[in-house]
């Protein structure tokens, strides 16, 4: 009896034991997102040309098992040499049920580029990311702005500019000429100097003396 | 009678030269020190001359940095002294006289020394031919040149005038005193002048016009500066209100900086019987007028910017408010601006002393709003990169330390050759206030006279 009892003291223990590790690993294991490496990007890149609209293709396919995720946000970065090495973000797009994400980009230039597809990750997906060079040889984006309004006035803007400038530096130098050379000449043509010259400063106060 | 005012003619004289022939052991000193800051601002230079601007704390994001901060500052404080020289000439503020001389050197050093910082921020200066040989009208950089170039032309025009008369004194009065070199001077930039009818004609004229033609050109030299951010599509810059923030932002400082320039003069040369408390103060209520104009101006583009909530601008303004720039701002709002404006408010504090201290501190608030009008828009990320960070460069400190101790530095050795105060406007003045009145009796004349000596 006694017997019995230690083992069934030690089977509890057992058991106790048991379930204090199963309940521990199953907190450390929700802790972290199932990292069974099932979740995947498959990047398909292609080029279109349909008329007018022609470029680069990405699309992003998340799945997990194999079983698309859909309603998931997938982030295209683009590597670029854009003022030094830079991701930048082309945009961020929501998987469709079939779990898939695209964008469109019409390269600035023939050449490699780097895109990559990225999914940040859930509570239950880890953060995937996937990055494809791709070489585009095809027509390239050129900056056309829309067209704006004042196109007559705008013309017209910069040589009325100029020319107020220019009239505004002409009158300068119409009254530099005046004033210095016209002080200078009368300087020279004045043989005798004023009365007031002598006793230059003078003057005034003569005059206030006198009007005293 | 006579011989009170022919000494009085001579005191005068002598103040306005005083500045000539005494060069004591302080002057020295002082010019010393300043030509060391200035040297040491050069070498920053010629560093950056050699090694590019990767010396400097400019980066791809923040490319504009405490370069155009100074150019904005420095030239707003010319504009200050033009301007106010101008419309205190244009009124016929008889209190102008002692000065305007002062007022107006400092507009034209402070202006050439703000014009070499477009040149210093373009990394190299054979940057500028390209800009003259092949200029792109729809780049206002090329606008401010050419606004910079005009002002510059119209601003020595302006300074120069006045002085004709008063070169001729020197010419005629100074005598060996005055040594070769300075007789040179004199005898060539006086252009003859006798003080012939004719010839003050011609001055007053050309004073007359010049002040009238100085106040529109002034204000589009800071309206263009101000457009050069106005007109990009840039959160935080792009404001209609832009034009005449600058403005009376530059004329705020400026009449600060009049302030200290004058203050400073007139204690090293002893010119208080000239330059009296009553100049500092007056020009201390313009600056109260500016300071609360000013203060208005942010308010209001804060409101209008805040109000709306438009994505773009929030974060500027929050990092303003509250966020990374808060210190600095606050620090601006309240040292640069509440307190001038408090100190010149209550009569207690509007002391001489008093009066440098909230010029100093509008002074140096205003230079810190610039930068808080410069960096933190640039910091605000227009493609989905991350920014870098700017706090400038110690070439750029030796660059700045150099420019401003520059500007005190040419005043002192301008005023070697050039008399400070304008004996001719002095004279002008004295003699327009003591001419007698029509319909007041002889006695009465002799009272006014006796209560403005």
């Amino acid at each position: 009896m006694k017997h019995a009892r230690r083992l069934f003291k030690i089977g509890m223990t057992l058991f106790l034991a048991l379930a204090v590790t199963v309940i521990l690993a199953n907190w450390v294991w929700a802790a972290e997102p199932s990292t069974s490496g099932t979740t995947r990007i498959i990047m398909n890149i292609t080029q279109f040309d349909q008329g007018d609209n022609q470029g680069i293709a990405v699309s992003a396919q998340l799945t997990d098992n194999g079983k698309p995720l859909g309603n998931d946000p997938v982030e295209f970065d683009l590597s670029a040499n854009f003022f030094g090495a830079q991701q930048v973000n082309l945009a961020t797009v929501q998987t469709d049920a079939t779990g898939t994400a695209t964008i469109t980009y019409r390269p600035t230039a023939e050449g490699e580029y780097n895109f990559t597809a990225r999914f940040r990750g859930d509570e239950s997906h880890p953060q995937v990311e996937v990055t494809r060079t791709y070489t585009y040889s095809g027509p390239v984006s050129q900056y056309q702005p829309e067209a704006v309004g004042l196109t007559a006035i705008r013309q017209w803007i910069t040589p009325v500019i100029f020319l107020g400038v220019g009239i505004f530096w002409l009158l300068l130098i119409v009254i530099a000429v005046r004033t210095l050379g016209g002080i200078r000449r009368a300087g020279l043509q004045g043989t005798t100097k004023s009365k007031s010259y002598r006793k230059f400063g003078q003057v005034v106060y003569q005059k206030r003396s006198s009007g005293n | 009678m006579d011989s009170v005012y022919y000494k009085d003619r001579d005191k005068l004289q002598e103040a306005a030269t005083r500045p000539i022939f005494h060069s004591g052991l302080r002057f020295r000193i002082i010019t010393l020190i300043l030509a060391i800051i200035v040297a040491i601002g050069a070498a920053a230079y010629i560093n950056q001359f050699i090694n590019g601007l990767g010396v400097t704390g400019l980066n791809n994001d923040v490319f504009w940095g405490i370069y155009i901060i100074n150019l904005v500052a420095i030239i707003g404080i010319s504009y200050g002294g033009a301007v106010v020289s101008a419309i205190l000439r244009l009124t016929n503020s008889g209190w102008r006289a002692p000065i305007t001389r002062l007022a107006e050197a400092m507009a034209l050093v402070s202006l050439l020394i703000g014009a070499i910082f477009p040149i210093i921020d373009l990394g190299h200066p054979t940057h500028i031919w390209r800009l003259l040989a092949s200029p792109n009208p729809t780049s206002p950089i090329i606008w401010d040149i050419v606004a910079i170039t005009t002002y510059l032309l119209a601003t020595l025009l302006f300074f120069y005038l006045p002085l004709i008369p008063d070169l001729a004194i020197c010419r005629d009065s100074l005598g060996d005193k005055a040594g070769r070199w300075r007789k040179k001077i004199y005898d060539v930039l006086s252009l003859g002048w006798k003080d012939l009818p004719q010839q003050q004609k011609l001055l007053n004229w050309g004073s007359k016009i010049m002040s009238i033609i100085i106040i529109p050109v002034a204000i589009s030299v800071h309206s263009v500066l101000a457009w050069v951010f106005a007109i990009t599509s840039r959160p935080g810059w792009h404001s209609t209100i832009f034009g005449p923030y600058f403005v009376v932002a530059a004329l705020f400082s400026g009449v600060a900086a009049v302030i200290l320039v004058v203050a400073a003069f007139r204690k090293a040369y002893h010119l208080e019987d000239f330059i009296r408390e009553k100049q500092i103060r007056y020009l201390s209520y313009l600056m109260l007028v500016l300071g609360i104009l000013y203060l208005y101006f942010t308010f209001s583009e804060f409101l209008t910017e805040g109000y709306t909530l438009d994505t773009a601008s929030i974060p500027i303004l929050d990092s303003l408010l509250t966020g990374n720039y808060g210190p600095l701002f606050w620090l601006f709002a309240i040292a640069g601006g509440i307190i001038p404006v408090l100190i010149i408010a209550i009569p207690r504090t509007r002391t001489t002393t008093g009066l440098v201290i909230a010029s100093a501190l509008a002074v140096s608030g205003m230079w810190l709003k610039r930068f808080l009008i410069v960096v933190p828009t640039l910091r605000q990320a227009l493609f989905p990169v991350p920014t870098q960070p700017y706090s400038g460069s110690i070439t750029e400190a030796a660059i700045t330390l150099g420019a401003l101790a520059a500007i005190p530095l040419i005043l002192m050795l301008m005023f070697r050759v050039f008399p400070i105060i304008s004996v001719h406007e002095m004279e002008e003045v004295e003699a327009r206030e003591s001419e007698p009145q029509p319909g007041l009796a002889p006695g009465l004349e002799q009272v006014k006279g006796g209560n403005q000596s």
